[in-house]
């Protein structure tokens, strides 16, 4: 296998380029297998996903320009580290639950200094920072620091029966009852508890909405409403969400020029294929050129695909490694959203199980969005693909969370003995 | 050209290396899913048994070998107690070993609690030191929030049962007063740690 890297090496630019590159992410591919097999409360396999994953982001960035791999492997070794960071200065996971408002204040505080002060590109105010110094995409901190406003709102406020609760709210037994609320009736009951959440979301969907990011809109709005759902395990909450999604999305298509020429582009890319029909068209030439097995790994250059690095990512792995790959590469992300919620399933307690399924569903949402995008199944949105597009807070933050579903495993979830039973005394 | 050979070996061999990563996890998490974990080893008593003791063997020297319950023993009385619960006879569920000894440990029985796991009415038997918190190394974990990692400790002391707090940042109450120092327990006393109460019962 060395001897034949080495042909390659010896033979192909793009591949000896790819090589050099890999040895970081590849090391810590390495690292992250070992753990795995050392026994712990870390979330087995979480670790080797996302190691594969950011390897193949370095090999197909190397192979499109050399200077964001090597830009991502920064990336990713301080998302490594702040992955670490994560896991051992967090004492207890469910002590973020207190942090709530902290966290959803700071999640609209943040979208709505971008809102004002942010710096533009391609037409959406989404960075935030000191231009030519340092600047970070809000957007992706706002919607960790979501993730856990909602996750300690509706652990603690919403009444329910759903996911990491299994038993009924009502009990005679009083002393509890502060934490359930009397149960009333109507969509939220009309009922105080639910206003803190609502203006929160609401204001932060204005915010993502009049920032014309239309693909974190969709990701804001599907989290809160999966969130919802899995809190509570009301079925007449989803059906209201995708209800209100719909027709927030026609509203969206009537009131929007951009929306309405981002699913013209959708419907009919030979319209303007210069124009807003350019990106689809190129990433579906692109996955045409690779057909069943690939073009091979950087040997014909891809064409003009525009932010191949970014939103686009998906296109190259098809372009290079074919249907073959891009299915390989799909799966992957099929089995880490899987891991993810089946962690919730496990945790104990109602907001580490709440924490973990809406990093799930971001992860799940955010991989759906853009990857139905590239292969023109919905309208393409720009989302990153977690772990494989080039972006540093994208891969920062994605690490966080991964960080954040490890401590849900060690704080949250029952160990394998010891628990409940009776122990000699040590 | 041998060049374009290799490449396209090359290619092929780079899917499938990543068909095989795809394969480990997939086969990883089948595993897991199909070999869920057991139901919790746990004592518990049937709500709707009016006495029935816990057959484990109490010692009061604190010698950790007797009072070590392996977990297949811990799980067999369960099933027994059902039984004895419906036929009401309950002298049936002790193991003769037990019988002979006629010694039965003072318990905790929960009273009300959040823990999404703990139903009034479980049972714990107390060894000669019972840790209750947070952390997983507790002899009593729960989860609560207000629960902290090491919350409380309840230690046998020439022959009688004292709870004491360690520290917790909620406290431990006994009786509705939270304790500042280890106080005796009396048969029927009620600690509230977090949202949990348990009673007391000397037997």
């Amino acid at each position: 296998m060395v001897g034949l890297a080495l042909v390659f090496a010896a033979t192909n630019e793009p591949i000896a380029r790819a090589l050099r590159a890999a040895v970081v992410p590849g090391a810590l591919l390495a690292a992250a297998l070992l753990l795995d097999i050392i026994p712990g409360p870390r979330g087995r396999l979480l670790l080797p996903m996302v190691a594969l994953l950011t390897t193949l982001s370095v090999v197909f960035l190397s192979r499109i320009e050399m200077v964001l791999a090597t830009k991502q492997i920064m990336w990713v070794l301080m998302g490594s580290a702040l992955l670490v960071a994560t896991y051992f200065l967090i004492d207890d996971v469910r002590d973020l639950a207190r942090l709530k408002y902290l966290a959803g204040g700071s999640a609209v505080a943040l979208l709505a200094i971008t809102a004002v002060w942010g710096t533009e590109q391609h037409g959406a105010r989404l960075w935030l920072g000191i231009p030519g110094a340092f600047s970070f995409q809000a957007g992706e901190v706002a919607k960790l620091l979501m993730v856990i406003f909602l996750a300690g709102y509706i652990a603690e406020r919403v009444p329910t029966s759903g996911l990491g609760h299994r038993r009924p709210a009502a009990r005679p037994h009083a002393p509890l009852t502060p934490l359930y609320p009397p149960a009333c009736g109507g969509i939220m009951g009309g009922c105080k508890y639910s206003a803190p959440l609502l203006i929160i979301v609401i204001l932060g969907l204005a915010l993502l909405i009049s920032q014309r990011d239309l693909g974190a809109a969709a990701l804001f709005f599907g989290l809160f409403v999966a969130m919802l759902y899995l809190g509570t395990g009301r079925k007449d909450y989803a059906v209201g969400g995708i209800a209100v999604f719909l027709a927030g999305a026609v509203a969206a298509y009537y009131t929007f020029p951009h929306a309405a020429a981002r699913v013209q582009a959708w419907l009919n890319p030979w319209q303007a294929p210069q124009q807003s029909g350019y990106q689809p068209l190129q990433a579906l030439f692109c996955l045409a050129e690779g057909g069943i097995v690939g073009t091979g790994l950087g040997r014909i250059p891809i064409g003009a695909l525009p932010a191949a690095g970014t939103d686009l990512i998906l296109a190259v792995v098809g372009h290079d490694i074919g249907l073959l790959g891009t299915l390989a590469v799909v799966m992957m992300y099929a089995f880490f959203c899987f891991r993810a919620y089946d962690i919730a399933r496990g945790a104990t307690d109602r907001f580490g199980a709440l924490l973990a399924a809406g990093i799930a569903t971001i992860f799940a949402l955010q991989s759906l969005l853009i990857i139905g995008g590239v292969v023109r199944l919905i309208p393409l949105t720009g989302i990153t693909l977690p772990f494989l597009s080039y972006g540093g807070t994208s891969m920062i933050i994605n690490f966080i969370a991964v960080g954040l579903l490890m401590t849900v495993v060690r704080d949250c979830t029952r160990p394998e003995s010891g628990r409940l039973t009776l122990s000699p005394s040590p | 050209m041998p060049v374009g050979i290799f490449l396209t070996i090359g290619k092929y061999v780079f899917v499938a290396l990543l068909y095989l990563f795809v394969v480990l996890v997939f086969r990883a998490l089948v595993v897991r899913v199909t070999a869920r974990r057991p139901a919790p080893t746990r004592v518990r008593r049937p709500v709707s048994a009016p006495i029935t003791f816990q057959p484990v063997a109490h010692r009061q020297d604190a010698g950790a070998t007797e009072t070590a319950v392996p977990p297949a023993e811990q799980a067999q009385p369960a099933p027994a107690n059902r039984v004895a619960a419906d036929s009401g006879t309950i002298g049936e569920v002790r193991e003769p070993r037990l019988r002979e000894e006629g010694e039965y440990p003072p318990m905790l029985v929960v009273r009300a609690s959040a823990e999404a796991d703990l139903e009034p009415g479980h049972t714990f038997a107390l060894a000669a030191t019972v840790t209750i918190g947070r952390g997983p190394h507790n002899t009593i974990v729960l989860s609560g929030r207000y629960v902290s990692k090491e919350h409380a400790v309840i230690y046998l002391q020439e022959g009688q049962y004292l709870l004491a707090d360690q520290n917790s940042t909620n406290g431990t109450y006994h009786n509705g007063t939270r304790i500042t120092e280890p106080v005796p327990l009396a048969d029927g006393d009620e600690i509230t740690i977090g949202t949990t109460v348990f009673a007391y019962q000397s037997t």
